[in-house]
């Protein structure tokens, strides 16, 4: 009984537990899964994503890439490793987290509402509940977005604690304590800097407002803005770890915005439904409105209640209504929170609707002239906690003005029931956070995610390897979205979830465009079936293994058989390793040949498989290269240009010019796509190449080596004679069925194909095409002649046994005189057929249309490039010294290297890191304390290089990552301004 | 009985209104003509191409006029706000979505006002 009157007289507190551990619910019935995909990211192994958090280059995927803002995230995966290192289970772990976050959020707007309305337990309820419950959080939650937990958390607790300072409330020393506390939660937002920015915001409006509805003596205003101030500082230096090393890669790569890092600017297309009555009821998240077709949504299912059904399009409006009813009640006592809140309303509403009009074009105005504004690339999601907050606690202020004018009586019991139904209403209008529908359980996208057994079995193999950290593995197929058919989808390898193998994969956000242009090389070479030339592709990411995933959802075709000749597999349940017979670079080594790629920076990629093992390719604008004295020895790669850029693209005849600088020898290589052997016919300056010196590998067609002097040359290559592809050449059978008189039918009935209809449906006319190889570009074309009516389309369908892949139209036009029409057809890589289809459209009111087509052709294009690869036909002829290369990674950002050279001290060294390039690399010597200053440059178009001169390149070095330093003073002035926090609160003065 | 109440009541609001029209007559006449010039203006697409005024512009032109002319406090602005709002509700359920999103952008211009004028009524009566 006792217990029942405790529970009872703390029904508030009963009621606030139960909030906190809503995430339990989420996995109720849902058996031993996970909550994981797309941008969640819930680590399968929290202690290796949690020790990637203390550096800020990762070098996991994508020869790795500056992790500097993302260190922020080392507490929010501190609360994942804890309960991981206790010994749950990844689901229990997962769960307490979640929970952990829930509780944080739940927690700290109960604070601030005990601070807003501290007499009164059901206002207090009411700010929590419509905090912790709202359609903004469905999309955090879903994603378990870091930056967004941070700061729904942090937001509420940092106003709360400073009004409470200002107001002397509490003293300074627990103040500065519990300011502490809040700028730790809030650093998950230095994930996306921009949330965090949020945070500062409120807090400057917060002490301009107090500070003016507090003018009394300067006393009172000095002792405000000092107190504003040490709140802005704590929350700057705690967060420094962060912030310091994120100004530095700022300030580094001159960024000042989006594009500048390569990131994708999408605020048009996510404002495209923040207009300010979605924006003003919380709808305004991008995925609540890709409706297809029939109007049907294509990702959340339940936005169809939220868009349709009358009950909730009514209850959406009823927060906004309520918002806008306190301010009618304004209560003079709380002017400071009705102030406060009324102003982050407006800016929420403001920036929340980002580019949509009316107020876009002001908006855009400020994004294009604020420096660094175009990081709130996504301004609903970032500013809309500001309107959510605003909301609960403008709500909790109307309730509590209730309550104080109807302290007693009848209308206090009719409130309290109108405010019970209002909570029962708003919980069920906020049914899919409550109930885990927002993790899409129904759906084949599903957060809900049952790994295989093979995924684990794949975990303990790398982490059991030894000396693996340092190789790579590229991943297949080349999907950006990891699609797996058990349900798992991710914008990341599956792989970097758990391990810290470097992994190469198709990403959204590439850095270099060299290296993904590789990258695409890499995966049609192996579409292609030309595994030979994809390994030696991998030499130049430094990868040793392919990750070949059976079990992905997608349209590229499967590794076929041959690859076994060339690899060995090892196997884990629909997951196969394939790793080289033959010894592969590792990431870092000693260059053996150095090319200078004379052309754009991505013109080396082709002739790739036929450079020497262990070379590089530097650019030869690059100032670095010279500097270097021997970089005249270097060879030159050169891309021909095509001449005659005019003639008809059908010939089978091409010729290409090329200026060589000196006279040397040189191999000139074309690409093969799928050319027959003796094939072709080559000349040189118009003499012809003997065949004994064309070679045919997989992918580059080889002449030479021939001697050129310097000046210009022109190259003649003779191919085959395209046939046409298509299937039909004798139209008879198509057109003689028709409702027509003889003399309406063409003369020439078998030549010319008749586009006739007479129907109100559309008629087509299907034409097969033979042989189409999906690797090669066609030319579409046709001699049209239009008669009468509706103009006929020909469209070019390539589709795969499932789904058609790409559909490519040719309006004809209308002209009533024979015209030629062609166009070019680049399908998409994979396996599929091709057909030709003649699209006769409806016509209306008894109409009829008639057109003759004839001459209708698909045949092949020789769009082959060309390129001279200069080498050396003296074998004896030395410029680098080449030696021998140790190497051990220490951890990401540091490397052990020792070096030995083949004794030639004439010479000096190249040496190769396989990372993505960027100047805070160095590489030094560590038998000497002075920082050698060796030439840095860009080789393979992405990574470093450095020459070491001859004399220097035996001993011992270091390659280190040096915004690691600035890091390290960083976390030091952090943990210093926490130690000194604790040091002060816990001081006591003497009497 | 309800019936003399509420015939009391609207003699009662009736002569506040009056008195209030009769202290904002001048204010009313001024409001008034350039409401009306600002709509012929709009009506003849006076400033275009260099500058479209619509509706909206009109409407908070109207709201911001209203503070020196007509004597409109933060709690008007507010009551504004919300027949707006509620009007976008009954225009929602209708499905008719552009003037639903037309009214909600009122909603929001009298919000705006509304908290400008509650932050300066604040301020000054603590000044």
């Amino acid at each position: 009984m006792k217990i029942i009157n405790k529970i009872w007289n703390n029904w508030h507190t009963v009621i606030l537990v139960a909030l906190c551990l809503v995430p339990i619910i989420w996995f109720i019935g849902r058996g031993d899964v996970l909550i994981t995909g797309l941008d969640t990211n819930f680590p399968l192994d929290p202690l290796v994503w949690f020790q990637r958090r203390f550096y800020v280059w990762n070098g996991i995927n994508n020869a790795g890439i500056d992790f500097s803002s993302s260190v922020a995230g080392v507490f929010f995966h501190f609360v994942q490793l804890a309960p991981y290192l206790l010994g749950l289970s990844l689901k229990n772990v997962e769960i307490v987290s979640l929970v952990f976050w829930f509780s944080a959020i739940v927690s700290s707007s109960y604070l601030l509402a005990k601070t807003i309305l501290p007499k009164n337990k059901t206002p207090q309820l009411i700010v929590v509940i419509l905090y912790i419950l709202n359609i903004y959080l469905f999309n955090t939650w879903e994603n378990v977005k870091v930056s967004n937990l941070a700061l729904v958390t942090a937001l509420p607790l940092i106003i709360s604690i400073v009004y409470n300072w200002f107001s002397e409330k509490i003293n300074s020393k627990k103040a500065m304590i519990y300011l502490c506390l809040g700028s730790i939660l809030a650093s998950g937002a230095g994930i996306n800097p921009a949330y965090f920015l949020v945070i500062i915001l409120a807090l400057i409006i917060e002490t301009v407002v107090y500070l003016f509805l507090n003018l009394s003596t300067k006393t009172e205003i000095k002792k405000i803005l000092v107190k504003g101030l040490t709140s802005f500082f704590i929350l700057i230096l705690v967060n420094i770890f962060w912030i310091f090393p994120l100004l530095n890669f700022l300030y580094s790569t001159n960024t000042i915005s989006l594009v500048d890092i390569g990131l994708t600017n999408w605020i048009t297309s996510l404002s495209q439904n923040t207009s300010i009555i979605n924006v003003i009821r919380l709808q305004g998240a991008w995925d609540w409105y890709a409706l297809d077709s029939s109007g049907i949504p294509q990702y959340l299912s339940y936005t169809l209640n939220y868009l349709y059904k009358f009950p909730f399009i009514i209850f959406s409006f009823a927060v906004p209504i309520l918002v806008l009813f306190s301010f009618v009640f304004f209560d003079k006592e709380q002017k400071f929170w009705y102030i406060f809140f009324g102003i982050l309303t407006v800016l929420g509403i403001f920036f929340g609707v980002g580019s949509h009009p009316p107020t876009g074009s002001f908006f855009i105005f400020l994004f294009e002239h604020v420096p660094f504004l175009s990081f709130f690339r996504s301004p609903w999601y970032i500013f809309t906690p500001l309107l959510t907050l605003s909301y609960a606690a403008l709500v909790g202020l109307l309730t509590y003005s209730f309550f104080q004018k109807y302290k007693e009586g009848m209308i206090k019991h009719i409130f309290n029931f109108l405010i019970i139904i209002f909570l029962i209403a708003y919980g069920l209008y906020n049914y899919p956070l409550i109930t885990g529908k927002i993790f899409r359980p129904e759906s084949k996208n599903s957060f809900y995610v049952y790994f295989p057994e093979y995924v684990w079995d794949t975990k303990d193999w790398l982490s059991n390897k030894h000396d693996s950290t340092d190789e790579r593995i590229i991943s297949y197929p080349d999907d950006q979205l990891e699609s797996f058919n058990w349900g798992y989808q991710g914008t990341e390898s599956i792989l970097s979830l758990y391990s810290n193998r470097e992994i190469i994969t198709p990403s959204f956000n590439m850095t270099s465009k060299v290296f993904s242009e590789m990258l695409g090389s890499f995966y049609a070479h192996i579409k292609r079936g030309e595994y030979k030339s994809a390994i030696s592709l991998m030499e130049f990411f430094g990868a040793n293994e392919i990750f070949y995933k059976k079990d992905s959802s997608t349209l590229s075709s499967p590794i076929g058989d041959k690859i076994n000749d060339l690899v060995e597999t090892t196997k884990f349940g629909e997951w196969y390793f394939m790793r080289p017979k033959d010894e592969m670079n590792k990431k870092i080594f000693i260059a053996e040949a150095v090319y200078k790629n004379l052309s754009n920076p991505e013109d080396f990629i082709p002739v790739i498989p036929f450079l020497k093992p262990k070379s590089v390719v530097v650019n030869n604008k690059d100032t670095e290269i010279g500097q270097i004295k021997s970089n005249e020895r270097f060879f030159s790669i050169i891309k021909t240009g095509i001449l005659d850029q005019d003639k008809s693209i059908l010939t089978n005849v091409n010729k290409y010019g090329l200026d060589i600088l000196r006279n040397g020898t040189f191999n000139i290589l074309i690409e093969r796509n799928y050319l027959d052997r003796n094939s072709l016919i080559v000349k040189i300056d118009s003499n012809v190449i003997s065949n004994s010196l064309i070679q045919y590998d997989q992918s580059l067609i080889s002449v030479g080596p021939v001697k050129l002097f310097s000046g210009t040359h022109t190259i003649e290559i003779v191919y085959p004679v395209q046939e046409n592809l298509l299937a039909i050449s004798d139209f008879e059978n198509i057109s003689k069925n028709q409702n027509l008189r003889k003399e309406e039918f063409p003369e020439n009935i078998q030549k010319t194909l008749l586009v006739y209809n007479e129907s109100k449906e559309a008629q087509k006319i299907i034409l097969p095409v033979n042989e189409f190889n999906p690797y090669l570009r066609y030319a579409v074309g046709f001699d049209y002649k239009y008669v009468y009516g509706k103009v006929p389309f020909v469209e070019v369908l390539q589709s795969a046994p499932t789904s058609p892949v790409k559909n490519h139209s040719i309006y004809p036009g209308s002209s009533t005189d024979w015209q030629t029409r062609y166009d070019i057809f680049r399908p998409v890589e994979t396996n599929s057929k091709l057909e030709l289809l003649i699209k006769a459209g409806p016509n209306e009111f008894s109409g009829r249309s008639k057109s003759f087509i004839e001459n209708i052709f698909i045949k092949r294009i020789y769009d082959n490039n060309v390129y001279l690869v200069e080498s050396n036909s003296d074998t004896s002829f030395k410029y680098l010294s080449k030696g021998e290369l140790k190497y051990k990674k220490i951890n990401s950002v540091k490397y052990e290297v020792e070096l030995k050279s083949d004794g030639d001290n004439q010479l000096g060294s190249v040496i190769a890191f396989l990372d993505n390039y960027n100047k805070g690399w160095v590489l030094k010597s560590s038998d000497s304390k002075i920082e050698n200053k060796f030439s840095h440059f860009t080789i393979n178009g992405y990574a470093n290089g450095w020459y070491v001169p001859a004399g220097m390149n035996t001993g011992k070095f270091i390659i280190y990552y040096r915004p690691q330093t600035l890091y390290i003073f960083a976390v030091l002035v952090s943990v210093c301004t926490i130690m000194l926090l604790i040091i002060y609160s816990l001081h006591k003065k003497k009497s | 009985m309800i019936r003399s109440y509420l015939f009391k009541l609207f003699n009662k609001k009736y002569d506040n209104l009056n008195q209030w029209a009769i202290d904002h007559l001048v204010g009313l006449f001024i409001f008034n003509i350039i409401m009306s010039l600002l709509v012929l203006l709009n009506t003849a697409e006076y400033f275009k191409p260099f500058f479209f005024l619509g509706i909206n512009v009109i409407f908070f032109i109207g709201l911001i006029l209203s503070i020196p002319l007509l004597g409109a406090r933060s709690k008007s602005m507010f009551f504004i706000s919300i027949i707006f709002l509620v009007f976008a509700i009954f225009l929602k359920i209708l499905k008719i979505e552009i003037w639903a999103e037309r009214t909600a952008v009122y909603t929001f211009q009298s919000l705006l006002i509304g908290v400008i004028l509650l932050t300066r009524e604040s301020i000054n009566k603590h000044w």
